[in-house]
């Protein structure tokens, strides 16, 4: 099994449904945040012809749960481990706070929980093991995203997958992200 | 007619929360990282002396700086304990083994480093601890069996400390290049850099110490070798970010040209390597007297590098907006 999540940018609206959805279930702290809305507004103005088209893209992001994920070869204590699904988890009683997997992060999803250990997004893997989405999937009103197993050929995941026209977040950094963003490039926040 | 401006705005939710953290990292990896580097100095200079002059040449300001070895690199761990958030969990270091995490394979090395440095300590103390010493071993039987196993195995003790002052050294570099996630220590040259920094401050620390006139001089050209490899070490390291992508040339530009060109180019570069070698390839051609201000000024150089690299690779991320 392979749980990876593909979000449809041309279905997002970034009404920030996902990040409240997930800020209740997990209890994320004031302050933090386990998935974020990133805007991202280019083109040139005032434009002519193709080049001067203004584009608005919308992402619902979070920890990308690479399949090469530095956070977890730098963990000096196990505490960052990869789980059979493919998931990126922390485990709370390895874990010293040294965050070397805070520095690791191109993505910078990583915070430091109040009570001192390491946390970030873990794909809602207590809800996908009892069958249920995860809360920002199960929330989002446009149905923009979605989870499931990549290696599973009947899944939806794999289906959008196959369409080809998806892309990671920050490819350059090498780290084959599971999180898959439907239409156009992505430069990352 | 009005220009064209292309540019891309990135506003994400989170985008207070990040400007508000700030670093990950703060004060305390850069004092460890000095003084890590300064101990693998001390370790390398003294253990080359002993297998390249021979036991009867370490001298007393040789000794001294074996002493202060542990006592510095616990000072390091210290700053290290104090960065943890979960400090209870500080065990954890020591319940596992990572062959792919530099930070647990440099908190196995620290633990190899100590009975190292002790076992030097207990062969050639400086002769001021020596009454105590004394005391001691009267009073510890034990010890006393060590200091007689250290004396008689000096040159193997030197060896071990060659070969884990090295892994010290590189250590050090290593922690933040494998790191990934940050373009200015993504480089290779970081562990040769710190090694060659950590060896020059090392040599630093023992000519404030020393006063025989001889040995003088011969830190001197070693730390005149050091410099001139650790300025090679930079333009490569330099050079390598330039020629990888747009976001490694605007890490390098941070400490080339950028904020921190002034404590990096000034301070690190000019003030800490060119100036002190000047001045002692003068002091070696008998126009300048050895003064201890010239260490002094390569041991602030190396305290500021560590500084400027940590801050620095923090502030270039792939993560915009």
């Amino acid at each position: 099994m392979r749980r990876v999540m593909v979000v449809d940018t041309k279905r997002c609206v970034g009404c920030e449904a996902c990040v409240i959805a997930c800020k209740t279930e997990n209890r994320v702290p004031d302050g933090a945040y386990r998935d974020w809305v990133t805007q991202e507004s280019s083109g040139e103005f005032p434009g002519s012809g193709q080049s001067g088209a203004l584009e608005l893209i919308i992402r619902s992001q979070r920890c990308n749960h690479c399949t090469n994920a530095p956070c977890v070869a730098n963990c000096p204590t196990g505490a960052s481990f990869f789980r059979g699904d493919g998931t990126v988890q922390i485990d709370r009683d390895l874990c010293t706070g040294c965050r070397a997997c805070m520095t690791s992060c191109p993505y910078e999803a990583r915070y430091v929980h109040p009570e001192g250990f390491v946390d970030k997004c873990t794909l809602c893997v207590h809800r996908l093991d009892k069958g249920k989405p995860t809360a920002c999937e199960e929330v989002c009103p446009t149905s923009a995203i979605l989870t499931g197993d990549a290696d599973d050929p009947t899944s939806l995941v794999s289906i959008r997958l196959r369409r080809g026209d998806v892309t990671v977040v920050n490819a350059e950094a090498g780290t084959k992200p599971n999180v898959f963003y439907l239409a156009r490039s992505a430069q990352g926040s | 007619m009005a220009p064209h401006l292309a540019h891309t705005e990135i506003e994400t939710t989170r985008a207070a929360a990040l400007a508000a953290h700030g670093h990950t990292w703060g004060w305390e990896i850069p004092i460890y990282l000095f003084l890590g580097g300064l101990v693998a100095g001390i370790m390398l200079a003294v253990s080359a002396s002993v297998l390249m002059l021979g036991r009867e040449k370490v001298t007393q300001a040789m000794k001294r700086g074996l002493l202060a070895a542990p006592v510095l690199l616990s000072l390091g761990m210290g700053a290290l304990f104090i960065d943890l958030t979960y400090k209870l969990h500080v065990f954890r270091f020591y319940t596992t083994f990572r062959a792919t995490a530099p930070m647990s394979l440099g908190s196995w090395v620290l633990l190899l480093v100590y009975p190292v440095q002790i076992g030097l300590v207990l062969a050639m103390p400086p002769d001021w601890i020596e009454p105590w010493l004394a005391r001691l071993l009267e009073e510890v039987p034990t010890l006393r069996k060590v200091r007689t196993f250290a004396e008689r195995h000096v040159r193997r003790l030197a060896w071990a400390a060659l070969i884990s002052g090295v892994a010290l050294g590189v250590y050090t570099g290593v922690l933040l290049s494998a790191t990934v996630a940050r373009p200015l220590w993504s480089s290779g040259a970081l562990g040769f850099l710190f090694l060659a920094s950590g060896a020059s401050t090392g040599v630093a620390a023992l000519m404030v110490l020393e006063r025989d006139h001889r040995m003088q001089g011969i830190w001197a050209r070693a730390d005149l070798a050091l410099i001139a490899v650790e300025l090679m070490v930079i333009v490569l390291w330099l050079v390598g970010l330039a020629t990888q992508g747009p976001v490694y040339r605007e890490a390098a530009a941070l400490v080339v040209t950028g904020p921190y060109a002034p404590f990096f180019v000034g301070m690190v570069v000019f003030g800490g390597l060119l100036l002190p070698a000047a001045l002692e390839a003068l002091s070696l051609r008998g126009k300048a007297l050895h003064s201890r201000w010239v260490p002094a000024l390569v041991l602030f150089g190396g305290l500021l590098l560590r500084f400027v690299i940590v801050y620095a690779g923090q502030d270039v991320s792939f993560v915009k907006g």
